[in-house]
């Protein structure tokens, strides 16, 4: 049984200028889809200089059978920021279980950018013995602030999650929410 | 689909938390071409913003001294930011100790005496405030403690213990590297149904189907069974798994602290740095359509990322080899009138690398050289003339 391991006991961080946000969770989950599809179809903005900072609250519901964890999710958008400067553009994408995918969508549901960033749950609990061999185990944080980077793209509507599923040849997109970002401006 | 949900949206203007002070440590090129380290402390007080000076300098020296890190340094911007605790040192809930500090770094995570986490809330609102986008690839919390511990995922974190760096790199194995682990005892669980994702575990140990055969001697046995340190072979164990998934090297440092990358995994490292990290850096001109009178030079440059190992650089006019310099001048006298291609390939020819089916390790830039008939370059000329007359009137 994994012990709660953080507490906000911080005050948020201020941002000039910050949007806040109260009701951005989205009823509905994306559908499964197939990362190599997205990363030949939908091509990383590489020139804006601008980006967008968005402070996620992503909590996740333990379901009541013993050592199973619900898939379910829950993201809320807690504050957006505008920034200086371009995102970096990997020159060959190359996705880990342990990372998240974002697809940013406008209002049609037309992709128009998606990035991979660290899942902010895992932590990797390491520890050598002493020959210096590791043992390990990975903790999962129940309630996690997950910080995305994104262009600044006019149209963006909504952000879609994701988690990285390795099949033994690709990795597919396992859902887990959705939300409204809006234009941000 | 639409939402069903309404999102309200409001607009506040907060008070600005003041930023934490950024310090370069090793600055080797624009950030947007280099891998960003940020070294942030924590449990160091105001008072001993000296000592993490010393610690982060010890760890990034620590860090750097190892390959492939050491012959790619270069690559690698550094900066440190100087985090104010209220308390020194880190929470020990196993003893009942706490203490306030910026990040909130606590061992015994997990429940696990070793395992230090922190707030990565606070981390990346220290990151927001103060550190450009482009300068943190690697997030790095360095702990004011001098008992070993750590942790690692979307930040790494290590104790102010010698031996911590160690972990350190293990951890950034894991999430810049995309690294597996290559011990094999549970848990994590153990999954040999199916090929694993990264380049150091495999399930098909084929002599050509291996991920890692270019690294396999003829001579060696696979599945491999010797026990001597740096052959590449199939060395059974690995991921979680004692059978059924094999490690590229007997041991390693996915495998064991103390222990080299090994073959593998440094090349899987070297293709990282480079999937950031461009061999050049830039170029010269910058415009890639130009035009050049008859008889005229053109001066051409790159400029690229000083490694330890020099990067090959070839110039060629017309797919003709025109030099091996980093810059080359043009003359066109020599050229006749039209169009001309001027290319450069910078390529990074490290025995480190053996497999790189993606090109990572070589870009190209080409300009095109228009040449102008001599008597059309002279009626160029003369209205240009014209022209700036008219505009200086």
């Amino acid at each position: 049984m994994l012990q709660p391991i953080l507490t906000f006991r911080r005050s948020l961080p201020v941002i000039a200028a910050t949007l806040v946000v109260t009701a951005c969770a989205s009823a509905q989950t994306p559908a499964p889809r197939s990362f190599g599809t997205l990363a030949s179809s939908v091509l990383q903005d590489p020139g804006n200089s601008e980006t967008r900072e968005l402070r996620i609250r992503w909590t996740t519901a333990q379901t009541a059978a013993p050592g199973t964890r619900a898939a379910a999710s829950s993201f809320k958008l807690v504050a957006q920021a505008r920034m200086s400067g371009a995102l970096r553009r990997e020159r060959q994408p190359e996705l880990s279980v342990n990372d998240l995918v974002v697809v940013v969508q406008d209002s049609s549901g037309r992709d128009i950018d998606w990035r991979s960033v660290p899942n902010p749950r895992l932590v990797r609990a390491e520890t050598p013995g002493r020959d210096g061999l590791l043992s390990g185990r990975v903790l999962e944080r129940d309630d996690v602030e997950l910080f995305v980077y994104i262009p600044d793209l006019p149209g963006a509507d909504r952000l879609q999650i994701f988690s990285p599923v390795w099949t033994g040849k690709e990795y597919n997109l396992d859902p887990l929410g959705q939300i409204a970002i809006g234009s941000g401006r | 689909m639409r939402f069903l949900l309404p999102c309200a949206v409001l607009l506040s203007v907060a008070g600005l938390a003041s930023a934490e002070p950024v310090v370069p440590i090793r600055i080797n090129g624009p950030d947007a071409n280099r891998i960003g380290v940020t070294i942030l402390g924590d449990g160091y007080t105001q008072t001993q913003l000296l000592k993490f000076s010393t610690d982060v300098d010890l760890l990034v020296n620590a860090f750097f001294q190892q390959s492939p890190y050491d012959e790619y340094a270069a690559y690698f911007n550094v900066h440190r930011v100087d985090v104010v605790s209220n308390e020194s040192g880190a929470d020990h809930p196993e003893t009942n100790t706490f203490r306030d500090t910026a990040l909130g770094s606590a061992y015994n995570c997990g429940g696990i005496v070793r395992t230090i986490c922190v707030d990565t809330g606070a981390v990346n609102a220290v990151l927001s405030r103060s550190v450009p986008i482009d300068a943190r690839d690697i997030v790095l919390v360095l702990v004011n403690e001098a008992e070993y511990g750590g942790s690692g995922g979307a930040v790494t974190v290590a104790s102010a213990h010698r031996d911590a760096v160690e972990l350190a790199l293990h951890e950034v194995g894991h999430s810049f590297g995309r690294l597996a682990d290559e011990y094999d005892t549970t848990p994590p669980p153990c999954n040999s149904a199916i090929e694993p994702p990264e380049a150091n575990a495999a399930l098909e140990i084929g002599r050509d189907k291996i991920k890692w055969a270019r690294w396999v001697d003829g001579a060696t046995q696979l599945p491999t069974t010797t026990a001597q340190n740096g052959v590449p072979g199939a060395y059974s164990g690995a991921r979680y798994c004692s059978s059924g998934l094999y490690r590229p090297t007997l041991n390693s440092k996915m495998r064991s602290l103390g222990r080299p990358f090994e073959q593998i995994n440094a090349e899987q490292l070297v293709r990282r740095i480079y999937n950031l990290v461009s061999p050049i850096d830039s170029v010269s001109p910058s415009e890639t359509s130009l035009s050049s009178a008859a008889g005229s030079a053109v001066d051409f440059r790159v400029n690229t990322p000083r490694s330890t190992r020099p990067l090959r650089i070839r110039w060629t006019v017309d797919g003709t080899s025109a030099g091996e310099a980093e810059s080359m001048r043009l003359n066109t006298g020599a050229l006749p009138a039209g169009n001309h291609v001027v290319q450069v390939e910078v390529s990074d020819q490290t025995p480190l690398v053996r497999n790189d089916t993606s090109g990572l390790l070589a870009v190209r830039r080409s300009w095109t050289v228009a040449v102008p008939e001599s008597g059309a370059d002279d009626l160029g000329r003369a209205l240009e003339e014209l022209l700036k007359k008219w505009r200086n009137r």
